[in-house]
């Protein structure tokens, strides 16, 4: 389990590599239902987040073409799927009354309704010099969306028409999620630079150099950002950007693209360990063993779902949201 | 004052000791729920 589940009403959901789409009861472990993509479309993984909506789990697929399928949350019975010359890898599904997804060949954002999948709006005005890497998956702004191209920009566009409502240019390859947090974006470079923009009108509010290539999700949370980095690196910066307020490069490798918030801790991992890192100072709350190496992370009340690139997904209760 | 400033030494001897004891990272053992095999 790569992505992070999608959780309500007590239930998860989420996709194993294996191809298989999961509805599971969070407290028991008891399948609700599961819908295996094989016979239909392939060989097939999960590497974007799914959206829930009222009565919808709506989740993108990891294969070429695109495929986005929007179960019954209560049932598993599909209503609506969608296929196209499009990919999606690692594209979350984002949005509230409409979705977003990306694609990642030509640089279109593809607006699909969420209750029945119509096309509402691409936007090719992006698609000559910008394509959506699979690492920089779109965010919802209200109801706008957010996303980073390959043309080394952040762009803001409207959710219900897709016409674009700012531009800024950061000059290097993102390498990051775009994480909003109250009014603010931010984003990392694959020259090691974070960038913080405002929301409203793309303004650049600041910048800072880590001397470590951030990869994967950021983590906005309170008056910091988590910054996650393939090499091992973790660090955590303030939110104004001029202050390193902790890192921690004497972990091993870490396998967790996505850290979470669990309490004062951040939870990232590695193989054969659950680690929390204290929000306040990076020091290390306390480790747990695991079989595999962790990577995807999701929290349902006080449960803690673990899923490991082998495949096992755990269900954990009793774990301090503090540094012990 | 002499006795303050010994305090101080001792203290700042001890310090470093405290900061590397906390660092072992402590292992904890949550309750398993449920473990699920996915194949992959």
């Amino acid at each position: 389990m790569f992505v992070r589940p999608a959780v309500a009403d007590g239930v998860a959901y989420f996709g194993s590599c294996a191809g298989v789409y999961y509805a599971i009861d969070v407290r028991s472990g008891a399948i609700v239902w599961r819908y295996d993509f094989r016979p239909e479309v392939g060989p097939v993984s999960f590497h974007g987040n799914a959206l829930v909506t009222e009565g919808l789990v709506i989740t993108p697929t990891e294969v070429v073409p695109a495929h986005v399928r929007a179960f019954d949350r209560h049932t598993g019975r599909t209503v609506w799927q969608r296929s196209g010359a499009w990919a999606l890898t690692l594209t979350d599904v984002v949005g509230s009354g409409r979705l977003v997804v990306g694609r990642d060949e030509e640089g279109e954002l593809i607006a699909l309704t969420a209750d029945s999948g119509t096309p509402v709006w691409r936007a090719p005005h992006l698609a000559r010099r910008s394509g959506i890497n699979v690492a920089r998956t779109p965010a919802a702004v209200g109801s706008d969306i957010i996303y980073s191209a390959q043309d080394a920009a952040v762009y803001r566009v409207d959710g219900a028409t897709g016409q674009p409502r700012w531009r800024t240019e950061i000059g290097c390859d993102v390498t990051t999620s775009v994480s909003v947090g109250e009014g603010e974006i931010y984003v990392g470079c694959s020259d090691g630079t974070l960038f913080r923009i405002r929301a409203a009108d793309g303004a650049e509010l600041g910048r800072m150099t880590l001397g470590h290539p951030p990869e994967g999700r950021l983590l906005v949370v309170a008056d910091r950002v988590v910054v996650p980095c393939g090499s091992g690196w973790i660090g955590a910066v303030t939110r104004s950007l001029d202050r390193l307020l902790w890192e921690r490069h004497d972990l091993p490798p870490l396998s967790v693209v996505q850290p979470m918030q669990w309490g004062q801790c951040v939870l990232t991992g590695a193989r054969g360990q659950l680690i929390a890192l204290s929000l306040a100072d990076g020091r290390t709350c306390w480790m747990t063993s695991l079989e595999g190496s962790v990577r995807g992370l999701g929290a349902a009340g006080d449960i803690v779902l673990v899923g490991t690139i082998e495949g096992a997904v755990y269900a954990l209760r009793g774990l301090p949201e503090a540094p012990q | 004052m002499v006795g303050v400033r010994c305090f101080r030494l001792v203290l700042g001897a001890l310090l470093p000791v405290t900061l590397a004891a906390q660092e072992l990272p402590r292992q904890v053992e949550p309750e398993r729920l449920w473990k699920l095999d996915t194949g992959g």
